[in-house]
């Protein structure tokens, strides 16, 4: 994919200057940073500005369109079927999902890249037991192990959490892996192995450094696929319990009242979408610029 | 030299199928309440289900139980659904079809779909359309699957009543489903096509088919697409497991009757016996396909050859 950027000829813009066709220009991306800042604000402060109770119903507000008025006040994005306040499952969601997705990531960058540094580095049998894991964890495809974990332990974010990051590691795991082989051939590692210094030591010091662009840009696109994976669990109502405010679970909610109440589903699922694409967006940005290295 | 290449992918592969069947079998026994619990209900009296875990052979060690679990999966024996009464396997190999269908067509849609994408795009590196078609994917790529599905139905079933929204059998019924799950893949397909085809169009054999005085869609389909298509085909045999994982979801939102819709069932009703069944019937297929892939590459190209026998 990055290739046509390596080749030379009529592709590249002007050296050292942006390159072409890349994601737009600089107010493009402080358009898309001010888009996840705003989610991020919505999912620190948003709860406390759009109070929400996730159990409480109001029968006589149910199925209100948007911007219909309530006891409330106004309901700018119509309610659900049982007269919850869809601005406030929005609102909400943001901070079920972006909690979800850093705690998963983080997990997942820490196991992953730990694992990958070893295998890379020590190879031999922690090699391969790394490699037949990963085997074993590919055969899954998409989120079908995190379907069946989450579906049949109990319901808990930190099972979601756990169902997520089962084989959220193995990017990871592969990127530091291929760095650690590459780095370990140098000679300062070989110089500081020569001169005693402990194995852990040396992948931290020596090894682990090299990771920490591309480990970030993966972590990005890591953390749009894991929203967007929540947020499947959740549309199947699998793993978190009921209380918990999810997009998923509001988009699943309101596909009972498609023909009547488009907005139940259809608010939540913007709010994921723009998220997931601006998140890919940075993502996108991070990975040209550490794959040119 | 193929053959030893061989033998030492069906060794991995063997494993592998090992390790998944392992990995099942400790995901029920993790899950709070065994089946005698689920067949029985909350209400059971302690000594009906001591007698159905008997029965069940849940009372064994639980070393014993996994030697067993092994010995029947290996003749596709995952035990009987307590729901529809009858062998899981069953149960999980009706519904294989239907899922079958959905993944092909939603693979096919995205071949042809995302080379011409591809080939629009990367014919005029840098132009407008270059740069419209690649934030497009890009955003694509990105959409969530089952709330595309959604919107879909009610702009294309609800609003303007041109296909149904939900059920399965027929053409009209696929084709709402199979657009959804290949959307994201188009868009992949669309990328990789775009980049082999804007390298090649630098390649000097492209100069020269046009200044022997080919016209663009001679050189396109002659010369520059037949170059640029190779990692397209190692992406295709790649993902076509992956489309399988999102079919689990997608024919949920369209009621499509297939593997995925029996699986999310059975893992609501906690039914042990599907949920394994068909878990290991999709972890197989991917295995499959990617040996499959794996052994056509290597069959290309040798350099994968010797590759693996580090």
């Amino acid at each position: 994919m990055r290739l046509s950027r390596q080749v030379g000829g009529p592709v590249r813009g002007s050296a050292g200057g942006p390159v072409r066709g890349s994601v737009g220009s600089s107010v493009g991306a402080y358009l898309i940073y001010a888009i996840i800042g705003v989610y991020v604000l919505a999912a620190i402060a948003g709860p406390y500005l759009v109070p929400y109770d996730p159990v409480a119903t109001v029968v006589t507000e149910r199925l209100l369109p948007p911007g219909a008025p309530t006891a409330a006040g106004t309901a700018w994005l119509g309610t659900d079927g049982v007269g919850r306040d869809v601005l406030a499952q929005v609102v909400h969601g943001a901070r079920t999902s972006l909690t979800i997705g850093v705690v998963v990531v983080l997990l997942c960058s820490l196991v992953g890249v730990a694992l990958g540094a070893v295998a890379g580095y020590a190879g031999g049998f922690a090699d391969v037991a790394v490699a037949r894991t990963i085997d074993v964890l590919m055969a899954f495809p998409g989120i079908l192990l995190a379907i069946v974990i989450a579906g049949l332990l109990d319901r808990g974010v930190d099972v979601v959490i756990i169902a997520l990051s089962v084989a959220g590691w193995i990017g990871f795991a592969r990127l530091s892996r291929s760095v650690a082989l590459s780095v370990r051939e140098r000679d300062w590692v070989d110089a500081a192995r020569i001169m005693g210094v402990r194995t852990p030591a040396v992948l931290g010091r020596h090894v682990v450094p090299f990771l920490a662009g591309p480990v970030v840009a993966l972590a990005t696109m890591e953390l749009a696929s894991v929203v967007l994976s929540e947020a499947a669990l959740s549309f199947l109502g699998l793993g978190l319990p009921p209380y918990v405010v999810s997009w998923g679970q509001s988009i699943a909610s309101g596909k009972e009242y498609l023909a009547t109440a488009w907005w139940i589903s259809a608010f939540p699922g913007i709010a994921l979408t723009v998220l997931v694409v601006c998140i890919g967006l940075v993502g996108d940005r991070l990975t040209k610029r550490f794959a040119q290295r | 030299m193929m053959l030893s290449f061989l033998l030492r992918r069906l060794a991995v592969g063997l494993f592998t199928i090992w390790g998944v069947l392992t990995a099942v079998f400790l995901i029920v026994r993790l899950a709070p309440g065994d089946q005698a619990t689920v067949a029985l209900g909350p209400d059971a009296a302690p000594e009906q289900l001591a007698e159905l875990r008997h029965t069940l052979g849940l009372d064994r060690p639980v070393l014993v139980q996994y030697l067993s679990f092994l010995g029947d999966a290996v003749r596709g024996d995952f035990g009987e659904s307590y729901r529809y009464g009858r062998p899981a396997m069953d149960a999980v190999l009706e519904r294989f079809p239907a899922t079958v269908t959905l993944t092909l067509a939603a693979t096919v849609i995205a071949i042809v779909v995302g080379i011409v994408l591809g080939v629009v795009a990367g014919h005029r590196p840098g132009s407008l359309v270059d740069r419209t078609t690649s934030a497009a994917t890009l955003g694509l790529q990105a959409l969530p699957p089952f709330w595309v599905g959604i919107m879909l139905i009610l702009v294309l079933a609800l609003w303007l009543r041109l296909l149904p929204s939900a059920g399965g059998g027929d053409l009209e019924h696929l084709i709402l489903p199979a657009v959804t799950l290949a959307i994201p893949f188009t868009a992949l397909v669309g990328r990789i096509t775009r980049s082999g085809v804007a390298e090649t169009m630098s390649e000097a054999f492209v100069r020269t088919a046009r200044s022997k005085g080919l016209t663009e869609r001679e050189v396109l389909t002659g010369h520059v697409l037949k170059n640029s298509l190779v990692p397209v085909v190692t992406v295709v045999g790649l993902q076509v497991g992956t489309l399988l994982g999102g079919a689990v979801v997608i024919e949920t939102v369209f009621a499509w009757p297939g593997l995925g819709n029996l699986l999310v069932g059975a893992v609501g009703n906690r039914d042990y016996a599907v949920v394994q069944a068909a878990t290991v019937l999709i972890a197989l297929c991917v295995i499959v396909l990617n040996l499959a892939a794996d052994l056509a590459y290597a069959r290309l190209d040798p350099r994968i050859r010797l590759e693996a026998r580090r």
